[in-house]
């Protein structure tokens, strides 16, 4: 079944970006993360409003910001992340 | 007035009544003790510093007072007091003075929330500030301690006080202090500092304290811009060996090391993005002191050019 994707409720996002990396800072858990390029353009995304695994792989490839085969498998692996660190939160479409 | 003035008599008269208001960078503490270890350890290493009248508002009161019941007799203990609360489990009365320094770093560390704390050592050339931190180990006293007496003005040896304001760093410019064998290398290099008398068998082993210079204390007022964070690491016979530092990493490494990161939340993110912006974030390897010294020269030389 489809899952959609939105900001963890319970975070709250302030945002960096260093030459090498982003680094975000989430006010709800006081946790600090770095993220790569890709994984903080899903979480951006997911800051603009819920979404599926594919309507994030249409938004970066239709940005030009990556478009391979395996982005999809990218992308999921990023939103694991992202929900593992208390980030993303998901539910039934 | 500075300490120094007063004389030994008023001093422990002080320290034994109302307290002595020391201002030690931006905070006065209020210290009192009638344990003389305490009152000798601080005529030798605040001389210089600047001593308030009572009608200044301390920041921190803290006592370092003798054991209660048997421990006033057998094995004699001391303790801090916070406010009047028992901070910190009782120690040998022969640590009454590392007790004191490490007193006064919980009161900022704990305490200081209009400052982003950060562990870390941090000296001042040019107006420019290097932030060292480091774990236990890593030399980091060491290196801070040969530093301040080769061209580098000591703001902190443990504590990195950054105003999130002006993103100065502030200098606490209290003494350094020094573990087991590195006592004995800082006394044969800085000749002319001041050394307390060691405690034995600390937690830390063997510890004491290292005045900071005359003329730095006289400037403890003036803060420092940041401009370089150096992880620093003891290798034994390694040659000095300067390396670039992810800055998203020293960003994370920085929040492990800050006291009250989470408690300031988004200031406290924010000021500490501001300072890793500022600065050149370098790993530094090394053996020899000298060799330290003539690479933080370099670091300064390359930036006044």
């Amino acid at each position: 079944m489809a899952e959609i994707w939105r900001v963890d409720p319970t975070a709250s996002i302030s945002w960096h970006s260093f030459v090498d990396a982003w680094v975000v800072f989430d006010n709800g858990s006081g946790q600090t993360h770095r993220l790569d390029a890709l994984t903080a353009a899903v979480l951006d995304r997911l800051c603009e409003g819920q979404a599926t695994a594919d309507d994030i792989v249409a938004h970066l490839a239709a940005a030009g910001v990556m478009d391979v085969p395996e982005l999809g498998a990218l992308v999921l692996a990023s939103l694991e992340n992202l929900h593992d660190v208390g980030l993303a939160d998901r539910g039934p479409v | 007035m500075r300490l120094i003035e007063l004389g030994a008599g008023e001093l422990r008269r002080r320290l034994r009544s109302a307290g002595l208001r020391l201002r030690t960078g931006p905070f006065v503490f209020n210290l009192r003790s009638p344990i003389e270890a305490v009152a000798e350890g601080l005529q030798l290493l605040y001389a210089h510093h600047p001593v308030v009248d009572a009608s200044t508002f301390a920041d921190y009161v803290v006592e370092i007072v003798p054991g209660e019941g048997p421990r006033r007799w057998i094995k004699p203990q001391c303790r801090f007091l916070f406010d009047g609360r028992l901070v910190f489990e009782p120690m040998p009365v022969s640590h009454a003075y590392p007790l004191l320094e490490w007193a006064m770093n919980w009161c900022v560390s704990t305490q200081a929330h209009h400052y982003l704390v950060v562990h870390a050592a941090v000296l001042e050339r040019n107006g420019l500030a290097v932030i060292l931190p480091a774990p236990p180990g890593s030399g980091k006293s060491t290196l801070c301690a040969g530093l301040a007496y080769r061209g580098w003005r000591l703001l902190s040896d443990e504590l990195t006080v950054i105003d999130p304001t002006t993103l100065q760093v502030h200098a606490l410019c209290r003494p350094v202090s020094l573990k087991n064998e590195s006592i004995e290398i800082m006394r044969a290099y800085a000749t002319e500092a001041r050394f307390n008398r060691p405690s034995e068998e600390t937690a830390k082993g063997r510890v004491t304290h290292m005045s900071v210079r005359q003329d730095q204390v006289l400037r403890m007022d003036e803060p420092a811009r940041p401009r370089w964070v150096v992880f620093p690491r003891f290798v034994a016979g390694s040659p000095p060996r300067l390396s670039g530092h992810s800055p998203s990493e020293a960003m994370l490494e920085l929040a492990r090391n800050a006291f009250n990161y989470a408690a300031l939340g988004p200031v406290g993110f924010e000021t500490l993005a501001a300072v890793v912006d500022a600065c050149h974030c370098h790993d530094f390897e090394y053996s020899r002191l000298d060799d330290a010294v003539d690479t933080f020269e370099r670091l300064a030389s390359a930036e006044a050019a």
